[in-house]
């Protein structure tokens, strides 16, 4: 989960500064794990019972004391995330306390609770962005995958609320078997509202005990490859077919001129951390190779532990080396989900991306026989 | 001289940055990245009652032509004036 994307140029140097420098600019914290929804492939949800045997939420003021120790280490961007942050019983005290620490705070939400109140609330201090989850275009697909059939009326009505107060929208959308029909009206549902959008066509295996079983609501690798090139069809409209020649291209004369480098491919433990409902801090959600408890150690500590970590971990090789890369999503979270190992090739990756090439050549055949 | 406590100071690896927050988002919802000076004023904004204090402070710290820096220090608390991030 990368809470630093749209970066403006002076916010792009800061980030860029602070990957040079190892400083936590960015951090995700999972308030609860509780949903008002229970989408079937869902990661993170916990019942309540679920959540009181494992762990209990901490407090707001708990959560502050924390923020104070991050933003003292130059932390400026936060994203709060769940479960569903507006469930969270301190959620209006604490994320005004955040933003009087000059903090730049973005939420996660499926957006099925947002009311006159809570966008009045946002409204008096808004968010940098209210990123909403849209699972569907249909009460129908809602019903089917979140088990909440008013959701998607719920979710219409809550952007409604918070455009016309002005704050910033933006759509994430992961494709599942329940939804991947909607595909097409969820991107003219973004387009129509103009609101611009995400589609994650990858999903990581759950890394919860109690989540692992919803693996199976994932696409297969043979689908999620087709749900990107579908994708990528929409969102690049006319411009599809120049894409797939350039794509092509590069891949074909690519190869690798890099050395092989420890750490992991992106910027978790780099200069963005996760810290989870019950204070274990990691790189990322679904990095378990290293957690440290934040509120039992500090943050500094966590940070030193698990950034020392990631500049020492050695993703695999064989990635390094492969042409596919090119296409390849692979990322470190995904090496430890998929196989349990960040050194391990991910297998479900490798049949993706080999799947999306295949469907790129075979759409380039296409293009080339209505040439001749 | 008043700083407007809905703009934060916040020091990121060194660099200086002013976050807004509360309604002045309302007209600027970014970042305001500083130079040297600009966050030594910043700092000791509410040490000095009046912009001509302000003009001594710089003084007393920086080096350079006298005229200079006083008519640079007048217009930027001018302009952080205007704009409603000080009051004096």
């Amino acid at each position: 989960m990368d809470p630093i994307s749209h970066l403006n140029p002076i916010e792009r140097e800061v980030c860029n500064r602070a990957d040079l420098r190892h400083i936590p600019v960015a951090g995700n914290i999972e308030l609860l794990p509780l949903c008002n929804m229970s989408c079937k492939m869902c990661f993170a949800r916990m019942s309540r019972e679920e959540m009181e045997c494992y762990a209990p939420m901490k407090d707001w003021q708990e959560w502050v004391a924390i923020a104070k120790q991050f933003v003292k280490a130059g932390t400026l961007f936060l994203l709060l995330t769940g479960g569903e942050p507006f469930l969270y019983p301190g959620i209006e005290p604490l994320y005004q306390e955040l933003r009087k620490l000059g903090l730049i705070v973005s939420i996660n939400s499926n957006g099925t609770m947002i009311d006159e109140k809570i966008a009045d609330f946002l409204a008096k201090d808004p968010p940098r962005r209210v990123n909403i989850t849209l699972y569907g275009a249909s009460d129908a697909t809602y019903a089917a995958l979140c088990g909440n059939p008013q959701g998607f009326t719920q979710v219409m009505r809550g952007v409604n609320l918070l455009r016309e107060r002005n704050i910033s929208v933006k759509f994430n959308c992961s494709l599942t078997p329940y939804n991947i029909h909607d595909l097409e009206e969820i991107c003219n549902t973004a387009v129509r509202l103009q609101i611009p959008i995400e589609v994650g066509y990858y999903m990581f295996p759950p890394v919860r005990a109690n989540n692992r079983k919803n693996v199976q609501y994932r696409l297969s690798a043979a689908e999620a490859a087709k749900a990107r090139f579908r994708y990528e069809q929409i969102r690049d409209g006319e411009q599809f077919k120049d894409r797939v020649r350039f794509s092509l291209e590069s891949y074909r004369n690519y190869f690798q001129t890099q050395d092989y480098k420890k750490g992991y491919s992106c910027r978790s433990g780099n200069s963005v951390f996760w810290i989870n409902f019950d204070g274990t801090m990691s790189a990322c959600s679904f990095t378990t190779d290293c957690q440290v408890d934040v509120f039992k150690e500090g943050f500094e500590i966590a940070w030193n532990k698990i950034q020392g970590h990631v500049e020492n971990s050695c993703m695999p090789v064989q990635c390094h080396q492969c042409k596919k890369r090119l296409f390849c999503g692979i990322c470190a979270a995904a090496a430890i989900a998929e196989t349990g190992r960040i050194d391990k090739v991910p297998e479900y990756y490798c049949e993706l991306t080999e799947h999306y090439i295949e469907l790129l050549e075979e759409y380039e055949r296409g293009m080339n026989d209505e040439a001749e | 001289m008043k700083l407007n406590k809905l703009y934060v100071m916040r020091d990121i690896g060194g660099e200086t940055i002013i976050v807004p927050t509360g309604n002045v988002i309302e007209n600027f919802n970014g970042l305001i990245s500083t130079n040297e000076v600009a966050a030594f004023i910043w700092r000791h904004i509410e040490e000095c009652e009046t912009p001509d204090d302000m003009v001594k402070t710089v003084m007393g710290e920086y080096e350079g032509d006298a005229q200079v820096i006083e008519k640079e220090v007048l217009e930027f608390l001018e302009t952080l004036r205007k704009v409603g991030m000080i009051a004096y």
